[in-house]
């Protein structure tokens, strides 16, 4: 039965009645698609969050395992060489200060959805190599 | 049907009608809210996984010949490399339990070395607490995707830390 077949129904078709129907039916869908619409937000706001996060978590995960592979693999020969050499000392530090998180997860590192360009972090692969070449110097072996 | 069961079908129909709209409204936002966000803890929760790889490597290196030693650095690295990175609720309980083991064990490994190389003058020990300490600084605390490359000076896309 549509809206205007159930008023007809119960209040009859005359016109005069129609209106005051038709006021009182835009009235009810105000009051409650309002209060659907708002509980829509609401509801959907916690789902769609959690959908992005699913999908952003793993890329963030892959990027701080990496810089902390590399952190952990430059404060490790520091420690064991740092106080002799010191070029090794200064790229333990300016790697502590330049891969700090407000770094790395960078807008210019990312497109407009938040993916990495190219699969690639400009900024973790100078990393990378730097430590690289700390690593055969000192004979460390890594995979 | 009767009057009052109409009414209330009608006041579920406008409902629904209005929770689908206000759905739809600012879906990718709020994708995109959440992406910021899972990138965010997903770095903070693996930094000292990978730092403690990186450590292991520089041990390793050092041959120390200590069957112990080097026993506890290969159920460390099992441990790590058992771990997935994605964000599924098992993973996540799974993630927490074995992030307790792997402490204790690198803590275990660390008192080891420490022991081993005594003769070897070294600047002060290496503890849990430094390396801990490296990876909260590195993890840090940061609100949202920083817009800007001066950090002293970064805009965030979003203002408030959310609780997930």
């Amino acid at each position: 039965m549509s809206q205007s077949e159930f008023f007809d129904d119960v209040w009859g078709s005359d016109s005069e009645d129609n209106n005051v129907i038709h006021k009182d039916i835009d009235k009810l869908r105000d009051q409650h698609s309002k209060r659907g619409y708002l509980d829509g937000i609401v509801g959907s706001k916690e789902v769609n969050l959690q959908q992005g996060f699913d999908e952003g978590f793993p890329t963030g995960a892959q990027l701080g395992h990496e810089v902390g592979l590399i952190i952990g693999r430059l404060q490790g020969l520091n420690y064991l060489y740092g106080e002799t050499d010191e070029e090794l000392a200064k790229s333990f530090k300016d790697a502590t200060k330049e891969l700090k998180i407000s770094h790395v997860l960078n807008k210019h590192s990312f497109d407009e959805n938040y993916n990495l360009i190219d699969n690639f972090h400009d900024l973790v692969n100078k990393w990378k190599l730097i430590t690289q070449k700390y690593c055969e110097q000192y004979n460390v072996k890594i995979t | 049907m009767d009057f009052e069961e109409n009414l209330l079908k009608l006041e579920e129909h406008f409902y629904q009608e209005g929770f689908e709209e206000g759905q739809n409204e600012n879906l990718h936002n709020n994708f995109m809210e959440g992406k910021q966000f899972g990138l965010q803890v997903g770095f903070q929760r693996y930094v000292l996984l990978g730092q403690i790889v990186g450590l292991c490597d520089i041990l390793d290196s050092l041959d120390l010949q200590n069957i112990m030693l080097t026993k506890n650095i290969a159920s460390v690295r099992k441990l790590i490399d058992g771990i997935e990175m994605n964000n599924d609720e098992k993973n996540v309980e799974q993630l927490e339990k074995t992030l307790v083991k792997l402490k204790n064990k690198f803590r275990t490994i660390l008192l080891s070395f420490q022991r081993l190389t005594k003769d070897r003058k070294l600047k002060k020990h290496l503890n849990f607490d430094d390396v801990d300490d490296l990876s909260r600084m590195i993890g840090g605390k940061m609100q949202t995707f920083v817009e800007d490359e001066d950090v002293s000076e970064a805009k965030t896309t979003q203002d408030q830390m959310h609780e997930w």
